[in-house]
């Protein structure tokens, strides 16, 4: 989050303050529009200049990048994992009570070696308000402008690594073959170790060598990517380029610094690589030592620059490596920055101030998105509508000619086809149980009386018709009455072959003592069935 | 100041951030109700649409069902301007007339609540109109009943439909009886029930 509100700000304010001057560069993105050396604070003429070019861009933020020696390191470990409070416990408790007054203090983690899972190991930095930073507080404290945050120098570069890796994997692939500046001394680089370090149950050591010009030798040791160990020696550019004897200095200052680290944890065959971010007239020189058995790399400066910020045209970063430095704290730095509560308001506002211009700028494209949809499918279903409604008036006018025709210019064609549909139907569906009734009466012989009738609709389409009646068998001998009755029902299958017919058969006795003999019949006639 | 004119941006930051956040939710709002709107108003354009291609369809490809169609109509209409449904009172006239004229002895009616009938009977314009006429008639002889049914059946306007028919002898018509009738004229050898579902066509 806080890297990402600092990619946001696009322009602002870098004060670069070595020991020996400070350099003030207005950047916007990544490129330097304006810069301005100040050598001196108490300077009225330079001040007033820094202040007319402060006014002029009042609305940017101010970033301090410190160089100077008054600033110390003290490796702590907080007995907490949980994020939350160990930035509570360090801020309200730990930090208040190291240093003193005065001080600026700030932290940054580190990876915890101390083997306990439940503890967060950091560094704590200390940074007294004394000059030359007292006085630009003091200076920057009537000025419109907000202070972002206050940043190291040493610990803004500690990430550097990836990029020196970067630079000179391409330098031996020869994407840049006019190169011929990266020397390699005693013992081949080795690009990146591929086996972690865990594995191999060594360290990993990186020691960086940064010339600047606002300050003067800077070594910055980082062990597993933490930043462990730093020095600055003071070192004036204004009294001209490098002399052999000073770099020899340098040179045993720097082997000097590796028998210190000795003294820590560091052991000959873990090796270390030591970048020297340095001019040529220093490798020069470097370069005629006779030189422990360590892995020096010589980084170009311009080449790194050019590679590195291939945007950015007519700088040289061999008259001026604190543009580099600076330039890669623009683009690359942790942006781990350090705060006095009484900057801390104007900075949260700042911070607040970009988080509404980013939800603000968000809500445009919502709010567009928003409007622009629903009118688009407003827009493509009035089109469709209006598509629809002219082919239905064209093919209504087809219709209304069809009907004409067909019909005539008077008439319903809806209820024409109800009615004829309807009148169809209800014609069809009815029965007349009337002449079903008549045409049965047509196959009854004289000697079989109906006495009761049961008509009904059968199933919708069919009809039932259920007919009681006596069998008189007056004057007829046994067979003939049999014979007779047979010959009655073969009638009626015959007279109604599309009909299922049940029927009830005559009694097995049949009584010859009566005159006339009357035999309870009954016949079922459904259908149409086929 | 610097810090007050930060304070009054972000401010005014914030406020128009919530303006539109309602007025676009407001906007937004409105405008999904207009789409809604519209889209009942497609839906019904294309319904109508494809009512008319089906109706040019069947026109084109029906003639012959369409000349039948006006055939019914004009035969129809030539005896029936308006379609009203059920003349209920034009009925209890005819059944009072066609049971004097069949001297029937006893003749009991009923009637269902007239319905619009659905289902296969179901017309856009036109629909049937449709009641149950329940009649429960005693008379001297089958014939009687017969003569009556078909009377009902020819003069009732519209559309009858004997659904059932019943008739039951209790006495045959001989002699004895014919001298019963002469002395009780309510003696009734022949009982029937017939239910008819009355329909006729009526405008929807």
């Amino acid at each position: 989050m806080n890297i990402f509100l600092h990619k946001l700000t696009f322009k602002k304010i870098v004060i670069l303050l070595g020991d020996n001057f400070a350099k003030v560069l207005i950047y916007h993105k990544s490129a330097i529009i304006e810069d301005i050396k100040i050598a001196d604070i108490s300077d009225k003429a330079q001040m007033k200049e820094l202040a007319a070019l402060l006014l002029k861009y009042q609305k940017l933020p101010i970033y301090i990048v410190l160089n100077v020696s008054e600033q110390s390191f003290e490796a702590i470990s907080i007995p907490t994992s949980n994020p939350f409070l160990f930035s509570k416990l360090i801020s309200r408790k730990v930090a208040p009570k190291k240093g003193g007054e005065n001080v600026i203090k700030g932290y940054y983690k580190v990876s915890n070696n101390n083997g306990k899972k439940k503890s967060t190991d950091c560094i704590l930095v200390k940074i007294p308000t004394v000059s030359p930073l007292k006085e630009w507080l003091s200076f920057l404290d009537n000025m419109p402008n907000i202070i972002r945050a206050i940043y190291s120098f040493p610990v803004e570069l500690q990430a550097i690594e990836c990029d020196i890796v970067k630079f000179l994997a391409e330098q031996e692939s020869g994407i840049n073959p006019d190169s011929k500046v990266v020397k390699k001394t005693k013992v081949n680089f080795k690009v990146k170790d591929k086996v972690p370090q865990e594995e191999k149950g060594a360290s990993k050591w990186t020691f960086y060598v940064f010339q600047s010009e606002t300050s003067g030798i800077r070594f910055t040791i980082i062990k597993d990517g933490d930043l462990v160990f730093t020095r600055l020696l003071h070192y004036s550019f204004e009294e001209g380029p490098f002399i052999e004897e000073r770099v020899e200095v340098i040179k045993n200052e720097m082997i000097g610094t590796i028998e210190y680290l000795k003294r820590l944890d560091f052991k000959e065959q873990d090796g270390i690589n030591i970048y020297l971010f340095v001019d040529n007239k220093f490798n020069a020189f470097f370069q005629k030592f006779d030189l422990p058995n360590y892995n020096f790399v010589y980084i170009n400066l311009q080449l790194f620059g050019e590679l590195k910020f291939r945007d950015h045209k007519n700088l040289d970063y061999d008259a001026e490596p604190d543009k580099l430095f600076i330039n890669y704290f623009v683009s690359s730095g942790l942006y781990n920055g350090f705060i006095t509560p009484k900057l801390k308001s104007a900075s949260s506002l700042l911070d607040n101030n970009i988080i509404a211009t980013v939800c603000l700028a968000s809500m445009l494209v919502i709010t567009a998105a928003l409007a622009v949809l629903p009118l688009y499918r407003i827009s493509l279903m009035k089109d469709s509508i209006k598509f629809n409604v002219a082919d239905k008036n064209r093919y209504a006018g087809q219709l209304e000619t069809i009907r004409e025709k067909k019909f005539g210019f008077d008439i319903d064609e809806d209820k024409v086809i109800d009615v004829a549909f309807l009148h169809k139907k209800l014609m069809n569906d009815a029965q007349d149980p009337i002449k079903m009734i008549f045409e049965f009466y047509n196959f009854l012989p004289s000697n079989i009386i109906m006495s009761d009738i049961d008509w009904e609709v059968y199933k919708e389409t069919k009809m039932k018709l259920v007919i009681s009646a006596h069998f008189k068998s007056e004057g007829l001998s046994f067979e003939e009455v049999f014979s007779a009755y047979d010959a009655f029902l073969r009638s009626i299958k015959t007279g109604f072959p599309k009909y299922d017919i049940d029927h009830s058969e005559l009694p097995d006795t049949i009584s010859f003592e009566s005159t006339v003999e009357s035999l309870p019949i009954n016949i079922q006639v459904v259908g149409p069935v086929r | 100041m610097v810090i007050k004119k930060l304070k009054a941006i972000l401010f005014a930051k914030i406020v128009i951030i919530l303006v539109m956040i309602s007025g676009s939710y407001i906007f937004s709002d409105k405008k999904y109700d207009d789409l809604k709107k519209l889209d009942r108003r497609e839906t019904k354009e294309i319904s109508e649409l494809k009512q008319i291609k089906a109706k040019i369809y069947h026109f084109n490809t029906k003639t012959e069902d369409i000349s039948e169609a006006l055939a019914t109509w004009e035969y129809i209409t030539d005896e029936v301007k308006e379609f009203n449904g059920l003349k209920l009172g034009d009925a209890k006239e005819i059944i009072d007339r066609v049971k004097k004229k069949h001297n029937l002895n006893q003749l009991d009616i009923k009637l269902s609540k007239p319905e619009i009938l659905q289902g296969k009977y179901k017309g856009v314009k036109v629909g049937v109109e449709s009641t149950i006429l329940k009649i429960k008639i005693r008379s001297y002889t089958d014939i009687q009943v017969f003569y009556f049914l078909y009377d009902i059946l020819v003069m009732l306007p519209g559309y009858p439909q004997v659904i059932k028919f019943s008739i039951k002898k209790s006495h045959d018509l001989n002699d004895s009886n014919l001298y019963r009738i002469a002395r009780d004229p309510k003696f009734s050898p022949v009982l029937s029930e017939i239910d008819i579902r009355w329909n006729d066509l009526k405008s929807l």
